[in-house]
């Protein structure tokens, strides 16, 4: 397993944001985390990619704890609404990340190649990325996720606040780089038509809590749901 | 973590700022408004001391019309330039002489030239004119040395010697400096100096709060723009993040500091070159034993350590902020709190906890600066630089030990609710 995550549970102060989460993804996979906004799904990923510890529960990611060293470098993460740093280039900032990464040698090159063809920027690589447009900025966040060939893929909200066709364009971007590198994507969104169309498995989230969880085409037929929003809603009774 | 990786974000972060041309706007202000300031000062202490010891134009009102006032008349029109007007009252006298543009008007009363006949004190008024406002009213003095030169003479009628009673004894009037080992050959130069002294330290002052403004916005932009996020889930710890920031920041202040010691430089030589004018001839007195290149190198060197530290500074409180609005809320009330020393040591003596202020990162490059100009830079100065040095990094160790996300967000979620807190108290009283 790439991840794997057992009796989860996160507080803040005296708020209990999760509540012993629990969940898998297999190698190469796309999984979905899915639920309304408060869920808990930031919160779950943020401690997958170490950046925040967990209060409690186990937390393995490529058989590691998040944020070890060793694995930081296998594990991309994008977090939702990234901004970009407005006076530079997307070009720039690509370069930037290849640099982190592999420092000035081929494989610097080659991410970085890798990166510009990702974020599909043309001869506008070379602008500050202030001049961009909403879709273009989160292109670059997504190549710059994907560029340095994660073993796993961390995607908070990868589409959210873009436009029909640029979340399609991110769609298309995610589902289609991660199999053609092989890559386990965890994403998480509100948008059950999204993780319908990208996902192979699915973990439902609501308050803090998983209320279903496998993969996607079974937990439908086994609940005798026509999409996720419909087995969702009949999950959680429709309760905020 | 590599080098490279370091010099990779570091590259980011001048870049991103250097890009900014606002950024610029105080360093430029710094270079123009320090000569400007050393400009304005030096042309009204010049102005100052020229009145004290020069006669200007002069306006005279010869109420007396005696052979002997008519040549006082001529007597100052070799020494001044000399207007006469006329006129029924002194307000009347004092008007005209303000349309002929004379600082002083000189009133010979009738019965003067009797006076001076019968060996009596003569009467006279002097006028001073101001067109407005005046930090420097017109000096009367050296008109008065001219008038009480020719009735001396008049009443001593050649028999002794002028200048043998105005000057019985070969008399110089010197100041000596002691802590900077100066002997001034007039003692209000000092007053010159002493200026330089105190405003300096403001200027440099102001750079510090600057560069910790710019810190402060820089990384509150992280929180707001959500870019902080990202740099910490890359393969870089958080002590390399915070550093590589401000090496960026300080690649700026390099530059920065150039506009700056330009300013500073021209500054003291224009400040300093009203009382060096005046210096007696036979005592040269240059800019370089004013302030010696060394104390120069040692002031810029210091201002770097300084504002390294303000922008670590800036840096930690713009990591609490959760945005610019709340950085800038933040910024001004704690650099007050912070350059508290800083004004004592404006106002303080020379002697007393200099070690202290040479080790402290903000008020050394200030102390420094005060000395320079007033007194001498301390043997110790090297050793001082060291401490300041080490302190600064100690700074930006312990700001490393906030940097996790996990602390971050406690702490700024805790700020911002504090500062709602005292917003909407204070909208409730009102």
């Amino acid at each position: 397993m790439a991840v794997v995550v057992r009796d989860l549970v996160k507080d803040f102060g005296a708020f209990r944001a999760l509540h012993g989460v629990s969940f898998e993804v297999g190698e190469g996979e796309v999984f979905g985390l899915v639920g309304p906004n408060g869920a808990g799904k930031t919160t779950t990923l943020r401690i997958l990619a170490g950046l925040l510890p967990p209060t409690r529960g186990e937390v393995r990611v490529l058989g590691a704890q998040p944020g070890d060293p060793r694995v930081k470098r296998l594990v991309s993460y994008l977090p939702e609404d990234a901004g970009t740093y407005r006076n530079i280039t997307g070009y720039e900032f690509l370069e930037m990340v290849a640099r982190i990464y592999y420092g000035r040698g081929r494989e610097a090159e080659e991410a970085l190649e890798l990166g510009l063809k990702i974020a599909g920027l043309g001869d506008r690589a070379h602008e500050k990325m202030k001049a961009y447009s909403k879709g273009m900025r989160r292109r670059v966040q997504v190549a710059r996720a994907l560029m340095v060939r994660p073993k796993v893929a961390i995607l908070d909200e990868p589409t959210a606040g873009l436009d029909v066709l640029q979340a399609r364009e991110v769609r298309e971007l995610v589902r289609g780089y991660a199999r053609e590198l092989g890559t386990t994507v965890i994403l998480s969104s509100h948008n059950m038509g999204e993780v319908e169309a990208i996902c192979d498995a699915v973990a439902l989230i609501h308050r803090g809590r998983i209320v279903a969880r496998g993969p996607l085409r079974e937990l439908l037929s086994s609940h005798g749901a026509r999409g996720l929003e419909e087995l969702f809603l009949s999950l959680v009774g429709g309760v905020r | 973590m590599s080098i490279e990786a370091l010099k990779a974000l570091a590259r980011k972060e001048f870049l991103d700022l250097v890009r900014d041309p606002r950024i610029f706007i105080p360093f430029l202000l710094s270079a123009v408004i320090m000569p400007a300031m050393g400009l304005v000062l030096s042309v009204a202490m010049q102005t100052a001391i020229r009145q004290a010891v020069e006669v200007p134009k002069v306006a005279v009102a010869d109420l007396d019309g005696t052979e002997l006032s008519r040549e006082l008349v001529r007597w100052l029109s070799n020494k001044a330039k000399v207007v006469e007007v006329n006129g029924s009252g002194l307000e009347a006298l004092a008007r005209s002489a303000a349309e002929a543009e004379a600082p002083l008007l000189l009133v010979v009363e009738p019965g003067f030239g009797r006076a001076v006949e019968l060996g009596r004190r003569p009467s006279l008024i002097v006028i001073g004119v101001v067109w407005g406002p005046a930090l420097f009213p017109p000096q009367a003095s050296g008109l008065v040395d001219y008038v009480k030169e020719f009735v001396a003479r008049k009443l001593l009628g050649g028999r002794i010697s002028y200048e043998l009673v105005k000057d019985p004894v070969a008399l110089d009037n010197r100041l000596y400096l002691a802590a900077k080992g100066l002997m001034l050959s007039r003692p209000e130069l000092i007053v010159g100096i002493t200026m330089a002294a105190m405003l300096l330290p403001l200027i440099l002052l102001s750079i510090a709060a600057t560069v910790m403004s710019m810190a402060a916005t820089s990384m509150a932009v992280e929180n707001e723009e959500r870019t902080l996020e990202t740099l910490l889930s890359l393969p870089v710890s958080s002590y390399s993040i915070l550093l590589s920031k401000l090496l960026g920041m300080f690649a700026l202040s390099l530059l920065g500091t150039v506009f700056e010691v330009v300013g500073m430089v021209s500054y003291f030589y224009l400040i300093l070159s009203a009382p060096l004018a005046f210096q007696a001839r036979g005592q040269p007195l240059s800019l370089q034993v004013a302030v010696a290149p060394a104390d120069v190198a040692f002031i810029a060197a210091s201002l770097l350590v300084s504002l390294f530290f303000a922008a670590a500074v800036g840096l930690i409180i713009g990591a609490l902020s959760r945005d610019v609005r709340i950085a800038n809320t933040l910024t001004a009330p704690l650099s007050l709190l912070l350059f508290l020393p800083t004004l004592f040591v404006i106002f303080a003596p020379s002697q007393g906890g200099a070690a202290l202020l040479y080790s402290l990162p903000i008020t050394q490059p200030v102390v420094a600066a005060r000395d320079a100009v007033a007194a001498r830079l301390p043997a110790e100065a090297p050793l001082y630089l060291a401490i300041s040095v080490a302190l600064t990094l100690a700074m930006v160790y312990l700001a490393s030990k906030l940097f996790s996300l996990e602390t971050l967000s406690t702490l700024q979620y805790k700020l911002s609710s504090l500062l709602s807190r005292r917003v909407s108290r204070g909208e409730g009283e009102v």
